[in-house]
């Protein structure tokens, strides 16, 4: 594919098969759950975890995602460079906050009610015993020490991705230099 | 004892991190969007933009849960929280959705590229193709001009070439089509057919042409059945009548399918050849005929000579018997005749007798006949319509024999006419063939076509037995070739000018002129 900087995609044709294409995916699932409903039926009564499951389930499917673009780019890399860098750093932080995010999802699922030391509504503590578990579920709670750093890289490589498509484009040229 | 794992630590990073989620997404769809503008053409940076509106709405959702969550329960609203954390966590998962969507669907846009290339390769490929077609077909379009113009030049050279052949030739030169109705003949063919005009004859049959039916039919049979005919003499006629004889060779013409489509030809007039060949054929005959009289005269004479004296002396000593006397003179008579037919016979051999010749003025010569013949033909009631050219140049001859000639030809005429009628003499000069012609016609009946081929035949006469030998006409033709001339007769005669005069037969008599200087005989 080449250097990221020259990588530019030249032609609005199959920007709109993209587009295209997203739409005909939509379309044949809406299509597939329209026509084999299997049993549920109607109109279908869900349950309490249900919420909890399908939130699970997009996180693997971020996840997944997430190691897909990964090893794409490690296999088909489409330029080299810091911004390239800062890229693949976003999204390897994001695929560990999903693993990170699942893991902790699951294991508050798992923790009684009572673990929770209450005042009014907000739990202030983690009642012991304090298991490994609760261990992991306490450093999980963390999160966002997994995301920022993902969303900050994000910002990151847009940011020299920019920079080099204004230098390419010679309008910031003289501001960089 | 331990109290337990703070919680407040995670509360304070979730408000501090979803915060720091809101501007770093914001900061991220920033980038993204400003990227869109300046390569609006470039799907990563399509991709990325999508990406981070689901960044900023995960950042947003988050918040939700992260940040207005413990801002309701301090302030006492937790029922609110209630009520907007399935909301939060739904459209968490609606990001998540969204992210993972974008994210699969972005490495297809590596196939779309390649597609893209390979169609771009394709087309410049195609492009390159049509331009390398272009040029050859543009090179082809040159030379094929250039090719064009060669063979268009070869083809009025060689069409050149053969109109001129088909304009300029002497022989006849025709086209016909199925029905053997000319097509097109060349200038040569016009003129020998007796017409102006080619357009006169297109469409015209060849049959029409022909003199003889069986013949034409001969020349069919065998162009069609072999292809091609070669030197066929056929008799035609034409417009005027008159007769042509030519040799035609012939092909058949088709089409690219071998059906026949019509004939061409050239015919070659061999009328002059024929006249040429008639005459020497007569030529050679009179002189087998003349050397035959030379020699039988030669022999007879003598003996006639003998019976003649014997005769005469037996009449002397037989005067007193009437009876015997008359017999004697009977044979004395018929032996004279036969010494006169000796004699033209002689006359007719030309080697017979070597003559003196002069110059002699031709028209003083015939008015001298002319002066004896006369009074016996105005006695018939035959009047004579003299024609003398005016200065005619004199001719190298033997007047004696000349005047034999013209005198037999007159003889003729009267003999022809009988009673009544005219004998019509011109006379002119041909510069043509440096000649003086002397014409001697008749308003007589004519002569038929089998009398004339044999009118010059030593003892060929149509006159009734015992009143003429046959021999006139044959001496008066030794005699002339003789003189170098030539005698040919017609009946009727071919120049207008004599049929007007009446004339229904002319004999046309030629003479070299003298030329002063010049051994004639020579």
């Amino acid at each position: 594919m080449g250097d990221g900087r020259n990588w530019v995609f030249d032609g609005t044709a199959e920007l709109m098969n993209l587009k295209r294409n997203i739409f005909t995916l939509f379309f044949c699932i809406c299509t597939v759950l329209f026509v084999w409903p299997g049993r549920a039926l109607a109109i279908q009564i869900h349950s309490g975890p249900e919420g909890l499951y399908v939130h699970q389930i997009s996180h693997i499917f971020f996840m997944v995602a997430m190691a897909f673009i990964l090893y794409f780019l490690s296999r088909h890399p489409l330029g080299h460079g810091k911004a390239w860098v800062y890229l693949k750093l976003s999204f390897l932080f994001f695929l560990v906050w999903n693993i990170n995010a699942f893991i902790t999802h699951w294991l508050e699922s798992n923790i009684p009610e009572e673990a929770f030391a209450r005042r009014d509504i907000l739990p202030l503590y983690l009642n012991p015993p304090i298991t490994f578990a609760r261990w992991v579920y306490y450093a999980g709670k963390f999160d966002h020490v997994l995301c920022v750093p993902a969303m900050f890289f994000l910002v990151m490589a847009l940011k020299t991705f920019y920079r080099d498509a204004w230098l390419r484009s010679g309008i910031g040229k003289d501001m960089y230099e | 004892m331990m109290k337990g794992l703070p919680l407040l630590p995670i509360y304070i990073v979730d408000v501090v991190g979803a915060s720091l989620m809101i501007l770093l997404s914001l900061a991220a769809l920033y980038y993204s969007f400003r990227l869109t503008r300046l390569e609006p053409k470039s799907v990563l940076w399509s991709y990325l933009f999508w990406l981070c509106i689901a960044m900023v709405a995960l950042a947003l959702s988050r918040s939700i849960g992260h940040i207005l969550r413990f801002l309701f329960i301090l302030f006492g609203y937790s029922y609110v929280w209630g009520g907007l954390a399935p909301y939060s966590g739904g459209l968490n998962t609606m990001t998540f959705v969204s992210i993972t969507t974008l994210t699969f669907y972005f490495p297809n846009v590596r196939q779309v590229i390649n597609r893209v290339k390979e169609d771009a390769k394709r087309l410049e490929e195609a492009r390159t193709g049509l331009a390398q077609a272009n040029k050859s077909l543009i090179e082809l379009n040159q030379t094929l001009e250039q090719r064009v113009g060669e063979r268009t030049k070869a083809l009025r050279f060689s069409e050149q070439k053969f109109r001129r052949l088909f304009e300029n030739s002497k022989d006849v030169i025709f086209f016909c089509d199925n029905d053997k109705k000319l097509l097109d003949i060349n200038d040569s063919g016009v003129k020998l057919l007796g017409f102006k005009d080619r357009k006169e004859l297109s469409g015209r049959y060849v049959a029409d042409f022909f003199v003889n039916r069986e013949q034409w039919n001969h020349f069919c049979a065998d162009l069609q059945s072999i292809g091609h005919i070669k030197d066929f003499e056929a008799e035609c006629k034409s417009q005027d009548g008159s007769l042509i004889y030519l040799m035609i060779t012939s092909d058949i013409i088709r089409d690219e399918n071998g059906a026949p489509i019509g004939c061409e030809g050239i015919a070659k007039d061999l009328t002059r050849y024929k006249q040429v060949m008639t005459t020497f054929i007569q030529s050679e005959k009179m002189a087998s005929l003349g050397q035959m009289a030379a020699g039988v005269a030669h022999e007879i004479n003598t003996p006639l000579g003998v019976i003649l004296g014997y005769t005469q002396l037996l009449e002397e000593d037989f005067r007193d018997r009437k009876e015997i006397y008359e017999t004697l003179e009977t044979i004395e008579k018929q032996t004279k005749i036969c010494r006169k037919i000796v004699s033209d016979l002689l006359k007719f051999s030309r080697e017979s007798l070597r003559h003196t010749k002069e110059p002699v003025d031709i028209n003083q010569c015939i008015e001298e006949v002319l002066t004896v013949a006369e009074h016996s033909l105005n006695m018939d009631q035959i009047y004579v319509h003299r024609v003398y050219g005016e200065g005619l140049p004199r001719v190298l001859a033997d007047k004696e024999r000349l005047q034999q000639v013209f005198f037999n030809i007159i003889n003729n005429a009267h003999q022809a006419l009988r009673q009544e009628g005219l004998v019509g003499i011109w006379t002119r000069y041909v510069p043509g063939k440096k000649a003086v012609d002397v014409l001697i016609g008749d308003t007589g009946p004519g002569i038929e076509p089998e009398v004339m081929k044999r009118i010059f035949d030593p003892f060929f006469t149509t006159k009734d037995v015992g009143k003429g030998t046959g021999l006139g006409l044959s001496v008066s033709f030794g005699i002339v070739k003789d003189h170098g001339g030539n005698i040919d007769v017609q009946s009727p005669p071919k120049e207008q000018e004599f049929v007007n005069a009446g004339m229904e037969t002319l004999f046309i008599v030629s003479f070299p002129v003298y030329a002063e200087g010049i051994d004639q005989k020579q």
